[in-house]
């Protein structure tokens, strides 16, 4: 009852919170427009006046598509670069966001005003980045100890026994192990944020732990709610798989059309997201006395 | 098949020295016997050894007087670290490194004893030679000098005992687990070279040491293997089954009988499913892995396919049996090999109907029989011919099954045929200046060997294709395959029977021969690169002044244009020092368009135009013959760029890193 319920409180929020999803919308847009533009100015500059690509949108072509990415390679490089760099800021500017979320989902359907949202996004961003270097270091802990044995069972394996069969098993058991431990971690960042939010305490470290604990003993309630949660994640990736089939390369009118259903679903994931964090949030707040004592 | 009756026993034992189907079918041998073998080998799968004995038959086939003999010892390439070969691989191949540390990593092959019929001992004259590197370390080759030497036209025997430690497998041969590859196993005797033969003033052995990317030369001959294993063991070898016994030891004792041929390996394993097939008169035999079976129907579809297709474009395959290995996971490093009637693919479990790498391999392989095991060219002194018209053949044969621009890869978004594969495999080169694909495949110290024998020389013949048409290429690939099969073909042999059917077919059109084409694409490192540089197109401004009319002065101005003209031009760039005669099409605005020719050989061309009609785009090569062309991106040229294409690839862009930032979002923040 508890998941259900939380479920379907988590979308009433996000239907009702189309302020906040549109604010994601943007600084996501936003950050990617930067990365876009140029991109697109330099793909331009590529291809000049030729007609390699003209016929491109009637079918795949692997030759052309290979010379113009070889001669765009070099521009391309730049823009790799540039991946990484913008994705770090993003990181940045969505630890930045947390807090504010948070706020608006605690008040609930109070109105939605970005000079609250703002405060709330300063108040927690310094804890929250820790929350996140916290994570993001067991996640890459978790990586090293489940995929190091895997290779040296692969290593040791592969010679003289391994079938592909075996293989192909022995990659999606620790696939499945991987995704299994780490959205545990997932989760243990999640709700030590909440914990975090809802104590105004400062000690990152004593949350987390707590959090660990908390996640642990409340497991059969917290990993369905986000296996469900997951769910709608997926629903609309096949949503969008169709869709994508439905308009193919598009081109002219029918680019402009892919574009708005492109950016109809990314509003929608963003929908998703407040839809996730604010159903666990309020799981959360009914588990009793949770808080940092 | 089992015979009770002693007289047929005994019928069968003589017929079994002889030449078995060239003596029932009463054919003629397709090829001269100068170097032939009977092997009787015992495989122990404990220390993975094997132990033999050889009778080599030779004959001289030169109008020399032969002092000496030279073998091959291909195994002792991985003897250690310090062999030529490991030396240039730097103990890796195909990206797999030798684990130095194992002992069973190394194979190695002792000559124990080698004499005369008689008892004249030769083992104590054993040499080993270095005629490529100097390499005092490398044990590939021997030279054995003959107490009497060979007169011309003579036969001489000899009798070789020797062992053999299998390597792990590397290089496409040993073994992994219980899967055998057993290939370059035994001494293999050099070829002598009669003087005129692929260009030689004189006669010499032609007898390389092993390099990391030479492959073989050998001379045709009748190879009988009798191979003795423990009787779990499926077998599969070049040649035919002629016989099967069971030893004292309650071992299997395989017989196994090639003729014509210029060399000879086998595979074992238990673990092998045999499915058994026929293509006309030939048996085809599939050594695959349990867990591939689903993938049977690919491989046998993909190997008729080319026997087809071989059949009409050159002709149809001579020998009575074909096998295609497949081999474990493990042992992948056997896969993708080629020896007479025998050769080895590879797959993995699950390989996607859309994903065509099996196919493409076995395909490409298969093609091996005729460029190297029946036109017997040299693989490491000219890897052109053979792993170059392989490609050639092997992407036509992909291309005419599987579909152009889809053959390999056919995804409805993303496909690749098997053509384009091979020119982008030499046009994507960091440095295709890097050496010319004429060289030894030894001498490209500096890499390049892969992309230039096998792509840039598909592409090269593909591009020869387009320039003299497809009937001519075919008459050319015919009058090769029929003058040549069964012999030692070199490079001069094929560019002449080039010249002699082109010349025939088209006169003087592409000039007195075809040797300028091959001077700089076959035995030059230029690149080809025609860029169409510009397109303008400017109003012609009416004259200003006076002009004499009817005896009267007027201006310009007063005489009355009835329409406005343009000076059009067309500026192309040789980039590259490769000249290849090329088409130019011109399109107008009002539809028409015209095609000009130009012999390509000006670093820069200029067409002019004026008139009313204004051009708006130009294109170089229209029907891609010039498929050496580097980058055929700039091959075209339009006053109206269309974006339609890049604007899509922007917007989706935009979708994945809006879609990054989010899944960040989700997982760490």
């Amino acid at each position: 009852m508890h998941i259900i319920k939380n479920y379907l409180r988590g979308a009433r929020f996000s239907i009702r919170s189309w302020q906040l999803v549109t604010l994601l919308y943007l600084v996501h847009t936003l950050l990617g427009l930067v990365m876009v533009l140029p991109f697109y100015s330099a793909m331009k500059d590529t291809i000049g006046p030729s007609m390699a690509l003209e016929n491109f949108h009637e079918s795949f072509q692997y030759t052309a598509w290979t010379e113009f990415t070889r001669n765009f390679s070099q521009k391309m490089q730049v823009f790799v670069g540039i991946i990484g760099y913008a994705l770090l800021f993003s990181l940045f500017v969505q630890v930045f966001l947390k807090g504010g979320i948070l706020a608006m989902i605690r008040e609930d359907y109070a109105r939605f005003t970005l000079k609250r949202f703002a405060e709330a996004c300063g108040t927690w961003f310094m804890r929250f980045l820790q929350v996140s270097l916290i994570v993001l270091l067991l996640h890459l802990v978790l990586a090293f100890l489940i995929w190091l044995p895997a290779s040296l069972i692969l290593q040791h394996q592969f010679t003289h026994t391994f079938t592909g069969q075996s293989l192909f098993r022995t990659v999606l058991i620790t696939l499945i192990l991987h995704f299994m431990l780490g959205s545990l971690l997932f989760l243990f960042g999640e709700y030590t944020r909440y914990t975090l939010f809802l104590s105004d305490k400062t000690g990152v470290f004593r949350a987390f732990r707590k959090a660990v604990v908390l996640v642990l003993n409340k497991i059969y309630l917290v990993y369905p709610l986000f296996l469900l949660l997951l769910v709608n994640g997926i629903l609309l990736s096949l949503v969008w798989f169709f869709l994508q089939k439905a308009t193919g390369f598009g081109t002219g009118l029918t680019l402009l059309l892919l574009f708005l259903l492109q950016q109809a679903v990314f509003w929608l994931r963003n929908m998703l997201r407040l839809w996730l964090t604010a159903s666990q949030f309020y799981l959360y707040s009914e588990f009793p006395n949770p808080l940092i004592s | 098949m089992t015979f009770k009756s002693p007289v047929m026993k005994n019928i069968l034992l003589l017929l079994s020295f002889l030449p078995v189907t060239q003596v029932i079918c009463g054919q003629a041998a397709l090829s001269p016997h100068v170097a032939s073998y009977d092997i009787r080998v015992e495989l122990n799968t404990e220390k993975h050894v094997l132990t033999g004995t050889a009778l080599l038959n030779w004959t001289n086939p030169s109008a020399d007087t032969v002092g000496e003999l030279r073998f091959h010892l291909y195994m002792n390439a991985f003897k250690n670290s310090r062999s030529t070969f490991m030396k240039e691989s730097g103990s890796r191949f195909r990206g797999t490194a030798a684990k130095k540390e194992d002992p069973e990593t190394w194979g190695w092959i002792d000559i124990t004893r080698m004499s005369l019929p008689g008892s004249t001992d030769l083992t104590s004259a054993i040499r080993f030679i270095q005629p490529d590197d100097g390499n005092p370390f490398d044990q590939t080759v021997i030279r054995v000098p003959l107490p009497e030497p060979v007169l011309p036209g003579k036969k001489l025997k000899v009798e070789i005992d020797f062992i053999t430690k299998l390597p792990k497998i590397l290089a496409r041969t040993g073994y992994s687990g219980d899967f055998y590859l057993v290939a370059q196993w035994f001494p293999k005797l050099g070829v002598y070279e009669p003087a005129g033969m692929r260009g030689n003033e004189k006669g010499r052995w032609n007898c390389h040491q092993f390099h990391a990317n030479s492959e073989f030369y050998a001379d045709f001959g009748i190879y009988r293997v009798s191979m003795t294993l423990p009787p779990e063991y499926r077998v599969g070898a070049t040649g035919v089954r002629i016989d099967s016994v069971m030893n004292a030891d309650s071992n299997q004792v395989l017989t196994y009988l090639a003729e014509d041929v210029v060399d000879f390996a086998w595979t074992a394993s238990p673990r092998f499913e045999v499915i058994n097939d026929q293509w006309n008169d030939v048996s085809v035999h599939l050594m695959i892995q349990p867990e591939h079976t689903g993938q049977a129907r690919r491989y046998l579809h993909a190997l008729k396919s080319a026997m087809d297709y071989f059949a009409e474009a050159l002709e149809p395959y001579p020998y009575p049996s074909i096998t295609v290995v497949d081999p474990p996971l493990h042992g992948l490093q056997a896969g993708g090999m080629e020896y007479p009637m025998f050769i080895t693919a590879g797959t993995v479990a699950g390989m996607p109907e859309r994903v065509r790498l099996p196919e493409s391999v076995t395909i490409h392989e298969f093609g091996h029989n005729y460029f190297m095991g029946i036109l017997a060219t040299h693989e490491g002194e000219e890897a052109w011919m053979d792993e170059g018209m392989n490609s050639y053949f092997e992407s036509k044969i992909m291309d005419h099954v599987y579909g152009e621009q889809r053959s390999i890869y056919d995804f409805p978004r993303f496909h690749v045929g098997s053509a384009e594969n091979q020119r982008l495999g030499y046009t994507g080169m960091r440095n295709p200046r890097i050496a010319s694909p004429a060289r030894f495949s030894w001498e490209f110290p500096h890499g390049g060997y892969g992309s230039l024998s096998y792509n840039k020389a598909a592409t090269m013949l593909f591009t020869l294709e387009n320039l003299v048409g497809r009937p001519t290429m075919q008459e050319i690939m015919k009058t090769y395959y029929r003058r040549w099969k069964f012999k030692h073909p070199g490079g001069e042999d094929f560019i002449r029977v080039v010249n002699e059917v082109v010349r025939k077919n088209h006169g003087t059109r592409f000039g007195e021969n075809m040797n300028w084409f091959f001077d700089q694409v076959l035995f030059g490192s230029g690149i080809c690169d025609y860029k169409l540089a510009s397109v303008q197109v400017k109003r012609i401004q009416p004259p200003a002044g006076i002009e004499e009319v009817g005896g009267n002065k007027v201006t310009y101005r007063n005489i009355e244009y009835s329409e406005e003209l343009y000076e059009n031009r067309v500026i192309i760039h040789r980039l590259g020092d490769v000249v290849m005669p090329l088409e130019v099409k011109i399109d107008f605005d009002d539809g028409s368009s015209v095609t000009e020719y130009w012999d390509g050989k000006e670093e820069t061309w200029e067409y002019r135009h004026e008139g009313s009609r204004k051009i708006v785009r130009a294109v170089l090569d229209p029907e891609n013959k010039i498929l050496l062309d580097l980058n055929r991106q700039n091959n075209s040229f339009t006053l109206h760029p269309r974006q339609g294409t890049i604007r899509n690839w922007a917007v989706n862009f935009l979708f994945i890193l809006q879609h990054l930032f989010h899944i960040m979002a989700i997982f760490l923040a």
